[in-house]
């Protein structure tokens, strides 16, 4: 009965694997060795009193690239500072990541945050103002340098709260040959958002090709709120002194323009692609859209994925005090548990990142509006008309509470509700019950957040 | 010190009034402890946390009783996901019968000439679910996607696989259904092969057309095989996750966003709300037991044994 | 002749089916190696029009694709081994390690399988959040070193030995150790082989839970990798897709290689 005793073969086999299990376990239970440790509050301080720093982001295409070389040259310009770029998903994903991170510590140093969650990242108490820690060098941001209106967005009881970086403001990406195909005046920049949907009406009459195109976004239902000078959540947008309580989605105005964007829809003068930005741009570069309605941070992928001239005209804006929102993103300093020496890093890099060359580098390389205003200043008549276009919308804008934005922290969680009605509508649902529905929800979220709040 | 047990276990193997071996206990143990720890410990404090609120990062902040449950299911939303779910199982399950019985009838009777589509057939099985699912989400997408040509070629309007709502759910369905081709294949013909071959000969001797043979011969011998593809698909179904959030991300509108999803999307979606997921995966184990329990009770006795 | 033609009819028919299935891997792959737009949007991407390497580069600049496989790899290896290790003790326990109530055990251990992963979801995470073992490879195999239904499966596959043999053992003075992975092993490898295989599959494919305990790209398995890739790749689907195809390398080598033992596998649990 002592048949199949290959015991020693078996057990060697056994042996083998089990030891490379245990090797594995050891090896990996060491986290890597090239990973910062994110969980150590006292100060990640290696030989030489170098630190590292977590930085996690959120922009991908053109940006990320530019956004890492710019990383690495910091990297390679400080020998006492390095900074750990991670892609983090988007800017929903980050603000996920970072929310569930709370409990056991594990927070990054420096968190590129979307513009809609600054209400939320000002609320958790996680981060400090850049205006209270000095860099390396000594210097303290004082956001003297800022462009005005985009400071504004980011300023929370007169204070400064997060160092905008990356700002963008809607932008409509026009393809010039289609549209004298059509007859078409390019130099008409259309008078509103319905002048807008016309004019693509009439080129998919004239050429048959699909005259618009947009990722489908909540941030549109925003900026076409806010280009009709409407105030998006109540009181004030949230910016006075009283946080938002209520949105306001179902003006008759918004209403119209839905249902105007929906027939646009169905009868094939808008092209569907969805939510993804990169899809609508694809879109557009394969001449299937005549018209992308895009933010500005589109124009580096743009020129790379584009073969021929496009215009650039800015966001139609149909009322006085109407403008486009900024958007994008800002960076903000993680103070929770964080030694002086890594805040000291972490607002050295962030200076880097505000500073006036970097930013007028951001700008031409990726279209992401520069927000130091020397930067502003000295890249007037530097650029090409289609950069040109973003900048003078960007000079226009106002600091009127309709183009200030809602401000909220529930918007991360009304957005959702907003998203689903945008997809509902363009999916043909009926258009003022959809918006009737994301109104309540997103009014709901902001009751459940004020509650969970506290 | 003996343990003296009266009647014999009929299996034989215990219960017998002899000591347990020595060794017994220790090989048990990694075994328990693991899912004592990562099992049934987790359940406990599943339900501890579906009783509770938790603030902005997740930290509970106070029992409030059945709250959550009571709000969950006064949703509109949550009665939409409930739907979206049970409409996801039954179409997959479905999906996957009809398409598995549709290539291995033909598959089984091992034709000439037909030893690479068997073969091919097992590719899904080969791939994840992740990966399937880019591919799909590549092949449907609304600009460059091949099957967006194909559908613009046959009926001149892009079918929106991902971008309408009502078409994602297929979209889904579809993807999880060409997961499934190479098991449920394979499953099937191994069943249809251990049917008897004098059964088969001698439903034609008595006239039966192929059709008449696979409605009244093939598919009641199958039963048992059929039984466990849907019991098991249909647990993997309320299970499923990946390809949803892959492919749609739980969009457009809610539309592909089942309860696995939700209970996700509640914890690390961004709200942090880990009592109104822990709730929901108090619903998702009692929904699964529940289906496994009625498809016993009812289909079971359907099936030829 | 008439059934000749039919017989021809179902040739074809599978012939055609079985392209559509392979279609989503072919088109994968043809994008992947496609120098240029990855997917040009016309009937032409089923075709390999196209043959070069830059995809994979660029996927490979992205995202530490080869760190995601050896992480996806020493998951794979890890969890495994022990839900095998695992499942092989506590079946040779159940059966011949004469319990008082190995009925009561077994029920303990199988009964697990009733409570869906998806469930503790989140109840798993906060245990691994306050191991600090956040971000780790090792969280991602930690909560599924035993598998329920390997338990089963072995435990029936020795059931269905006499338990004599066992007794035979003992008194020649055989330690149950080396009985077990001596003997008993050895002769069920056919369903040993298939657990591994089966186990070794479910782990690599592992996504829900890697996905909720990984953080950085370095410590991701390759399977979120991938995903986060496609996200972050943007307009760039060769990227994209190349990285796909990186992954799915492994698993189709082990199904080709293992196609005996699945097959084997899947039916024992069903016709039963």
């Amino acid at each position: 009965m002592r048949k199949g005793f290959t015991t020693m073969r078996e057990i060697r086999k056994r042996g083998v694997v089990g030891a490379l299990a245990v090797g594995a376990l050891a090896l990996s239970a060491c986290g890597s060795s090239d990973e910062p440790s994110t969980a150590d509050p006292t100060g990640d301080t290696g030989s030489g009193g170098a630190v590292t720093l977590d930085f996690w982001y959120s922009v991908s295409g053109v940006p990320a690239d530019t956004l890492t070389a710019l990383v690495d040259e910091f990297n390679d310009a400080h020998d006492d500072i390095t900074v750990n770029a991670v892609f983090q998903g988007s800017y929903v994903d980050s603000m996920a990541k970072l929310t569930n991170a709370v409990q056991s510590g594990d927070l990054p140093d420096v968190i590129q945050g979307g513009d809609t969650f600054s209400t939320y990242l000002h609320d958790t108490g996680l981060t400090i103002a850049p205006g209270e820690v000095a860099a390396v060098d000594g210097t303290v941001f004082d956001g003297e340098d800022l462009v005005p209106v985009l400071a504004n967005y980011y300023t929370f009881d007169g204070v400064l709260s997060s160092v905008p970086i990356m700002v963008s403001q809607p932008v409509v990406l026009y393809n010039a040959a289609l549209l004298e195909e059509a007859g078409v005046d390019p130099s008409a920049v259309p008078a509103s958002i319905t002048d807008l949907f016309d004019v693509a009406a009439e080129v998919h009459a004239a050429t048959g090709t699909a005259g618009l195109t947009v990722f489908l976004d909540p941030w549109w239902s925003e900026q076409f709120s806010a280009s009709e000078g409407l105030t998006y959540c109540t009181p004030d947008n949230g910016v006075g002194s009283d946080p938002a309580d209520a949105f306001v989605l179902t003006s008759d105005t918004q209403i119209g323009i839905w249902e105007h964007l929906q027939s646009l829809v169905a009868d094939g003068a808008m092209l569907n692609t969805g939510t993804d930005g990169s899809a609508s741009l694809t879109a557009f570069a394969s001449e299937q859209a005549a018209i992308m309605i895009q933010s500005s941070r589109i124009f580096g992928d743009a020129e790379r994925a584009a073969e021929f001239e496009f215009g650039t005209w800015p966001l139609p804006v149909g009322s006085p005090d109407g403008g486009a929102v900024p958007g994008g993103n800002s960076v903000w300093l993680i103070d929770e548990g964080r030694s002086a020496d890594q805040l000291a890093a972490a607002a050295t890099f962030v200076q880097y990142l505000a500073s006036p060359e970097i930013q007028a580098r951001i700008f031409v390389e990726t279209g992401y509006l520069p927000t130091s205003q020397e930067a502003l200043d000295s890249l007037q008549g530097e650029v090409t008309d289609v950069q040109q276009v973003a900048l003078d919308q960007l000079a226009r804008t106002t600091d009127s509470v309709p183009s200030a934005g809602c401000h909220t922290g529930a918007m991360n969680e009304a957005r959702e509700a907003v998203k689903s009605a945008v997809e509902a509508v363009v999916g043909g649902a009926d258009v003022r019950a959809t918006w009737e529905d994301a109104e309540a929800r997103g009014n709901a979220a902001i009751a459940d957040y004020l509650d969970r709040l506290g | 010190m003996q343990h003296v047990v009266a009647t014999r276990s009929p299996r034989g193997r215990a219960g017998s009034r002899s000591r347990p071996r020595a060794w017994a206990y220790g090989a048990l143990a990694p075994t328990v402890v693991a899912l004592l720890a990562f099992n049934y410990w987790p359940l406990l404090r599943t339900t501890v946390l579906s009783f509770q609120s938790s603030d902005l990062f997740g930290r509970p902040s106070g029992f409030v009783g059945a709250d959550n449950y009571a709000s969950m299911l006064g949703s509109p939303d949550f009665r939409r996901t409930l739907l979206v779910t049970s409409l996801f199982v039954v179409l997959t399950v479905a999906g996957k019968l009809l398409v598995g019985l549709a290539l291995a009838v033909p598959l089984s009777r091992r034709l000439r000439g037909t030893a690479f589509s068997r073969a091919t057939v097992l590719i899904p099985m080969a791939v994840s679910a992740a990966v399937a699912g880019l591919a799909f989400r590549a092949l449907m997408s609304p600009t460059y996607g091949l099957l967006d040509q194909i559908a613009i070629a046959l009926t001149g309007r892009p079918a929106g696989w991902l971008t309408e709502p009502t078409m994602a759910l297929v979209s889904i369905v579809l993807v999880d259904v060409w997961i499934s081709i190479g098991f449920v294949t394979l499953l099937l013909i191994a069943a249809i092969d251990a049917i008897p071959v004098d059964v088969e000969e001698a439903a034609a001797l008595d006239g039966a057309g192929r059709m008449r043979l696979l409605r009244s011969v093939t598919v009641p011998l199958i039963t048992p095989t059929l039984f466990f593809i849907v019991v098991t698909q249909s647990v993997q179904a309320m299970r499923e996750f990946t390809i949803i959030q892959v492919v749609t991300g739980g969009g457009p509108a809610r539309a592909t966003q089942t309860l696995v999803f939700d209970i996700w999307a509640k914890a690390f979606g961004g709200t942090a709300d880990y009592g109104a997921a822990s709730a929901r995966g108090i619903i998702l184990l009692v929904v699964i037991a529940v289906l496994t329990a009625v498809q016993f009770g009812v289909l079971e006795r359907r099936v030829n044994y | 002749m008439r059934a000749h033609l039919a017989r021809g009819a179902v040739i074809a028919y599978l012939a055609v089916a079985a392209l559509l299935v392979a279609l989503p891997v072919l088109y994968v792959l043809f994008a992947a190696l496609r120098p240029g737009q990855a997917l040009t949007g016309t009937f032409r991407d089923v075709l390999p029009t196209g043959f070069s390497l830059e995809n994979f580069t660029a996927a490979l600049g992205r995202a530490p694709i080869l760190r995601q496989m050896v992480n996806s790899g020493v998951v794979t290896l890890a969890q495994t081994a022990a839900q095998v290790l695992t499942a092989l003790l506590a079946a040779y326990a159940l059966v011949f390690g004469r319990l008082r109530r190995p009925n009561l055990v077994f029920a303990f251990i199988l009964l697990t399988m009733m409570i869906p992963g998806e469930t503790i979801l989140v109840a798993n995470y906060l245990t691994i959040r306050s191991l600090g073992l956040f971000d780790t490879v090792v969280a991602v195999f930690l909560p599924f070193l035993v598998s329920a239904y390997n338990v089963f499966l072995l435990r029936q596959t020795f059931l269905s030995f006499p338990k004599e043999i066992e007794e035979a053992a003992v008194v020649d003075g055989v330690r149950p150790m080396r009985f077990l992975f001596g003997f008993l092993v050895p002769l069920c490898r056919p369903t040993v082989v298939t657990v591994t295989l089966m186990a070794a599959i479910a782990a690599w494919n592992g996504y829900l839970w890697p996905l909720v305990v990984s953080e950085t790209p370095a410590s991701r398995t390759v399977q979120v990798g991938i995903k986060i890739l496609t996200d972050e790749s943007g307009t760039d689907l060769g990227a994209s897709l190349a990285g796909v195809t990186i992954a799915a390398i492994p698993t189709i080598v082990l199904v080709l290689l293992g196609q005996r033992f699945l097959a084997k596998g899947l039916t024992q649990g069903a016709v039963k």
